[in-house]
């Protein structure tokens, strides 16, 4: 089983009516995944669900904003060497995007990332934190490919550095 | 040449990331993350049920595996860890990982009565959830005496005050075990032969438990 299936099995699991399409029509069209459920497993109920995809689609129709954090990630520079504190600071920058359900401002810095002013690792810590929404992220995977085509640059070897990413 | 190194060996600057293997008790291995946080090494492993621990690496007890991969995902993986360090989340103790995932905000998805995570799996799930498959679990076989073992570890459950709903559910879904040195073995490996089958992660894990012996962890 790879990694996508895995993903996959979990959402096969949730209770029918998170399953259900009703509430896909309340995500303002942020949501056209049937899994944007996530934190919806056990004991959930349509209406709770309702509530979190109205609360996410108002999470994700924000202004964009970028945080101290993740501006400074995109101008550290490509030979900075952030280390495991910063590079986790960056991805939990990532992570409370994600938790708000702002997928569009996180599709946002991925389409706009200049790769040629970032390191290595933090172009990794970009693709590899958002893996597990990648199918919200419409620029996920130009990234990926962006991304094989800069570590090429650098001489790098893509295939290496992005495994199991695709 | 080990596999294994001893706990207080010296580390490669370079590394970031290592699986650390040991038996802190009797005929009980355990395995976990180990990762380079400014000068310390944290260990970051599934103590038993709902007990994520993160506490300075215990090289007394514990050896470690250089995982194999490059010095920029060693990099990357040692900030994930640290990031689901910090958000501590909830695991429950079971034998089907199948179903199981870090939520992207590192807490854990809260799973059906029965799924959860072993020392193992957990290490396992870390790296699925950000794209990596270490092992080919589907060639992974029930072999009797993980039966044994892991009905010795629902006693354990049922000491432990688990929930009996959980604790009914985990003994519905047995299934293959995934060994604690068999994932460190397969760690061991270059990242380029990751998924690593079950015929070539039980022969690293002999040689682990062999180095295990030696080190007398």
């Amino acid at each position: 089983m790879n990694a996508q299936n895995f993903l996959t099995d979990v959402d096969m699991e949730l209770p029918r009516s998170v399953q259900q399409t009703e509430w896909l029509q309340l995500s303002n069209g942020e949501f056209e995944d049937s899994n944007s459920g996530i934190q919806a497993w056990r004991g959930s109920t349509e209406k709770d669900l309702r509530v979190l995809i109205l609360n996410a689609g108002s999470a994700a129709s924000r202004p964009t904003e970028i945080s101290r954090t993740l501006s400074a990630m995109l101008t550290e520079g490509r030979n900075a060497d952030p280390d495991t504190e910063r590079l986790a600071e960056y991805i939990s920058e990532l992570n409370k995007l994600i938790a708000g359900y702002r997928f569009a401002q996180i599709n946002q810095l991925l389409r706009e990332v200049e790769l040629d002013t970032i390191s290595t690792p933090t172009m990794l810590a970009l693709l590899r934190a958002t893996f597990p929404v990648r199918s919200r992220l419409m620029d996920w995977s130009t990234l990926l490919e962006h991304v094989r085509v800069e570590l090429g640059a650098r001489g790098k070897n893509a295939n290496r550095l992005l495994i199991g990413l695709g | 040449m080990p596999i294994l190194n001893p706990g207080s060996a010296e580390r490669n600057p370079a590394h970031q990331i290592w699986i650390a293997v040991g038996e802190p008790q009797a005929g009980q291995r355990h395995c976990g993350i180990e990762y380079r946080v400014g000068d310390q090494i944290r260990f970051l492993h599934l103590r038993f049920h709902y007990m994520l621990e993160d506490v300075l690496a215990d090289q007394d007890q514990f050896g470690h595996v250089e995982v194999g991969l490059d010095d920029d995902n060693q990099k990357v993986f040692a900030g994930l860890a640290l990031a689901i360090a910090n958000a501590s989340p909830q695991i429950p103790y079971a034998f089907d990982m199948d179903g199981n995932i870090f939520e992207p905000n590192g807490h854990f998805k809260v799973p059906p009565p029965g799924k959860g995570l072993t020392c193992a799996t957990f290490v396992c799930a870390f790296f699925i959830t950000h794209g990596i498959e270490l092992l080919d679990r589907g060639t992974w076989p029930e072999r009797p005496d993980d039966v044994q073992w892991q009905q010795s570890m629902v006693g354990i459950l049922e000491r432990h005050g688990a929930e009996r709903d959980h604790i009914d559910a985990v003994l519905q879904n047995l299934g293959p075990r995934f060994r604690p040195e068999e994932v460190a073995g397969a760690s061991s490996t270059d990242s380029a032969l990751w998924p690593v089958s079950f015929n070539d992660a039980i022969i690293l894990a002999s040689r682990i438990l062999q180095d295990l012996g030696e080190i007398g962890t």
